[in-house]
């Protein structure tokens, strides 16, 4: 289990802090999301629990264990950058065998397999792979380690649809077969709906947003109401509800919570003012909306949500 | 695999990276042998031994330049590249492995190579292994020790140059200011000045081939080996995720700053030597000049850092008004802290505490001579009392207007006192400190000028007339422990002055300037010169 507690980076030269008080858990055998608008601090996390970058305060800890300057907790760790690294004239085996070389328990046959699956020839120049190409390379040999954990930054980025549902495939066969939890970033929020368990939301080097993806579908919806006297304003201030709309006689809402108790809660307020509600009904936000919705309670983002 | 089997993958790596440096050393020899083959032939017929040792000691100086030079930069080039950082910082490897691992790479690809070279070409019977191994070997551990210092302060190939520029001018700036405050600018100090350089100076460690700067490389390696050990520090603890050129983001406006201050000073001072502002500082359009200078240069060196700092182009202008506050807080600061402090400092306080002084006293008297005209005696100082006389040629066809001066000129040694006893020192130190204090204004550049006082004339509050009875005294200050009778001739004193132990300590830089007759200078005689 990764844990991470009152984590934070401070960049002095940009005199902002990137991480701001990160607490999160990273259970066993899951799939994680981790989503948030660029710079939010996904990469600097990433590399935080990769053992790259040093902390400012806070602890990372892996089964345990503090992962920066530790072997041992490194060795659990594989970590695919969002930008390749290679050398000129670097074949895909060549870059293998550095992995191989410093790491205990790369298995050579898991890596020929996985290149077999993605048709990647591991004899050429990694120069003369395409983008997608290199970064399929990345997953092979991230994968050919047999770590327990991995540790995906935009890793979907690049890939044909084909690759991505493949690649998809094998994280999920890594996860029930050697029993992997993947921490995986990405801009792809529909995608991380498909494959994720859980969803971590960083906004402004903040956790905003850490749920299992079925609470979350019930977590934030979206209400439309139509009341018998539209021309009465009801305040639903008390509820905390936000893009409110109230164009006509449909009213729109969104709102955090159990979707019964808000239902509930709506009538009452209809109620005390003499009216009533005569059509309620709760939608479900999809990850995106929920993405965008969360980000512009968070104040940082002024886009219109929904 | 356990620690030691990691550092040794790690090394492995290392030596791989280091394929062009091996390259250049087996290029190097391969391009010799025939020469050498040519002069271990010549040799053994007993013909020029002495070129041979010194050719072959030049190839080991250049073998350890290019080796201490392109070594670290192939071996730690990894950390200015940010994917390539994170590629290795994510394997199970720790910082202490990385570092020993490849600084050990480092050393095993010169040597290697550097030995078989030696052995194949024949260094040792034509140069010694002292002079053709032994010392390119140490010279390539000191510039490989210095340049791995700068590579893990910075975080790309231009920090790291500009790192080392700084780490060889702070220092050499820093050796240069008790001189500097001492006004010390004799031959002999500027020998004792050019071994301290070099010793704090790893970009000088050619010259510790010659045989005057040979006990400098011992020197050379224990900071080498300090050097070695704040790499580790620093590679330990410079962080990873910096956009800067600088591993420690921190330090950015303080190393900017610095490198600003040692370009101002020295050129300030390499100006100061062109317009010669030595002999009349504050009154030359040369100081104009030189501020100009200092400015241009001061806005050039700023802008380029700022880009390097950056990493962008467009950073240049970056706080550049901060350049302008800074240049006249400089220049605030400077003229402070030189005309009241350092022009203020007593002797005593300084690193040299003379031991004795050599008290002359002149007889002087009045000269009329050509206002060019060099008289050719150094208690020259002019009065400036200028008269037009008017030159016509012997063909009575031409007429030239010559300008003359009065001066007065020391004619004739009277006599001559040597004082030792402390208090007298102290009141002739207190005494001659008194005197010309522009003479360390001349100096405030940290580069000797070479030049000794010349204020005679500006310091002297000659009255209407010379009294007819008028001396002049110079004191000489030494820093040699000697021990005196009661008298001493002139002769032997020419003789004690002339040892090279003694010329020069205070002689040149500490000798002040004029009084007016015995009533400066009685009582100050411990012995008598004869």
């Amino acid at each position: 289990m990764i844990e991470i507690n009152g984590l934070n980076k401070y960049f002095s030269e940009s005199g902002v802090l990137s991480l701001d008080n990160v607490s999160m858990t990273v259970p066993d055998n899951s799939i994680v999301g981790l989503i948030g608008i660029n710079g939010a601090g996904k990469s600097t996390l990433l590399r935080i629990i990769a053992g790259i970058y040093k902390q400012d305060t806070g602890t990372v800890s892996v089964d345990g264990e503090r992962i920066y300057e530790n072997n041992r907790a490194k060795s659990k760790i594989a970590y695919i950058s969002d930008d390749q690294f290679y050398q000129p004239g670097m074949t895909m085996k060549r870059l293998a065998s550095i992995h191989a070389s410093l790491r205990e328990g790369f298995s050579w046959e898991k890596f020929r397999n996985l290149a077999d699956r993605f048709g990647l020839d591991v004899n050429k120049r990694l120069s003369g792979f395409s983008k997608g190409m290199r970064r399929q390379s990345d997953i092979v040999i991230a994968l050919s380690y047999g770590a327990k954990y991995l540790l995906c930054d935009e890793t979907f980025d690049g890939l044909d649809p084909i690759t991505r549902e493949l690649t998809k495939k094998i994280f999920m066969e890594e996860m029930t077969d050697n029993n992997a939890t993947i921490l995986m970033s990405s801009h792809n929020l529909r995608e991380m709906e498909d494959i994720c368990d859980r969803i971590l939301l960083i906004d402004n080097g903040r956790l905003v947003l850490s749920a299992d993806i079925d609470d979350m579908r019930g977590l934030v919806n979206k209400y439309q109401l139509v009341l018998e006297n539209s021309n009465q304003n009801i305040s639903f201030d008390s509820l905390n509800v936000s893009a409110l709309n109230n164009s006509g006689k449909m009213i729109t809402f969104i709102a955090d919570g159990n979707s019964e108790e808000i239902e509930a809660s709506v009538r009452k307020l209809a109620a005390e003012k003499g009216n009533e509600v005569i059509y309620i009904e709760a939608v479900p936000l999809s990850l995106e909306e929920i993405f965008m919705y969360k980000l512009r309670k968070s104040d940082v983002s002024d886009r219109e949500v929904i | 695999m356990n620690d030691f089997q990691k550092t040794f993958k790690v090394t492995w790596f290392g030596i791989k990276s280091c394929k062009p440096l091996i390259a250049l050393m087996l290029l190097i020899c391969c391009f010799f042998v025939p020469a050498f083959i040519y002069l271990i032939f010549n040799e053994a017929k007993g013909e020029n031994p002495v070129l041979n040792g010194y050719v072959m000691s030049s190839i080991g100086i250049f073998a350890a330049y290019a080796g201490g030079i392109f070594a670290p930069i192939l071996l730690f080039s990894y950390l200015h590249n940010r994917t390539e950082q994170d590629f290795y910082s994510a394997m199970p490897v720790r910082r202490i492995q990385y570092f020993s691992g490849y600084f050990i790479a480092g050393l095993l690809s010169f040597l290697v190579p550097y030995t078989l070279m030696f052995i194949v070409c024949g260094f040792l019977p034509s140069s010694g292994l002292w002079s053709g191994y032994l010392k390119p070997v140490a010279m390539y551990f000191v510039l490989y020790c210095s340049i791995t210092l700068c590579m893990m302060f910075s975080t790309s190939k231009a920090g790291t140059a500009v790192t080392f520029v700084l780490r060889n001018g702070l220092a050499a700036s820093l050796v240069v200011l008790p001189f500097v405050l001492a006004n010390l600018d004799s031959s002999a100090y500027f020998d004792l000045l050019s071994d301290k350089i070099l010793m704090f100076t790893p970009i000088g460690t050619g010259f510790t081939v010659m045989k005057d700067y040979e006990h400098v490389l011992p020197v050379q390696l224990v900071i080498a080996v300090i050097e070695l050990g704040a790499s580790y520090f620093l590679y330990a603890k410079r962080r990873n995720e910096t956009a800067l050129a600088l591993a420690f983001p921190k330090t950015r406006y303080l190393f900017q700053y610095a490198v600003m201050t040692v370009v101002i000073l020295y050129v300030a001072a390499f100006f100061s030597l062109l317009f010669d502002l030595d002999t009349d500082y504050f009154t030359e359009e040369g100081l104009t000049f030189t501020i100009f200078f200092v400015v241009v240069f001061s806005f050039i060196v700023f802008v380029i850092l700022n880009m390097i700092l950056e990493k962008n182009s467009k950073a240049a202008f970056h706080k550049i008004r901060h350049l302008f506050i800074f240049l006249g807080g400089f220049g605030l600061i400077t003229s402070v802290t030189v005309s009241l402090l350092i022009a203020n400092v007593p002797y005593s306080v300084l690193p040299f505490t003379p031991k004795f002084a050599v008290v002359y006293v002149y007889n002087v008297e009045e000269v009329t001579v050509g206002q060019d005209f060099d008289y050719g005696n150094d208690f020259d100082f002019g009065v400036n009392i200028q008269k037009k006389y008017i030159w016509i040629d012997d063909d009575g066809t031409q007429q030239h207007e010559i300008d003359y001066k009065t001066a007065y000129c020391r004619v004739e040694s009277r006599n001559a006192f040597i004082v030792t006893d402390p208090e007298k020192l102290r009141a002739l130190t207190s005494y001659a400190q008194s005197r010309p204090k522009l003479g360390r204004l001349g100096n405030i550049a940290l580069l000797p000028s070479g030049a000794g006082w010349s204020y005679y004339g500006s310091s002297m509050e000659f009255e209407e007339e010379i009294p007819s009875d008028f001396m002049a005294f110079r004191v000489d200050f030494y820093n040699a422990n000697v021990k005196f009778g009661d008298t001493i001739t002139l002769e032997a004193l020419a003789e004690l002055i002339s040892r090279p132990s003694l010329s020069g300590t205070y002689r040149e830089s500490t000798r002040y300037g004029f009084g007016r007759g015995d009533s400066y200078i009685s009582g100050f005689a411990d012995v008598t010169v004869n």
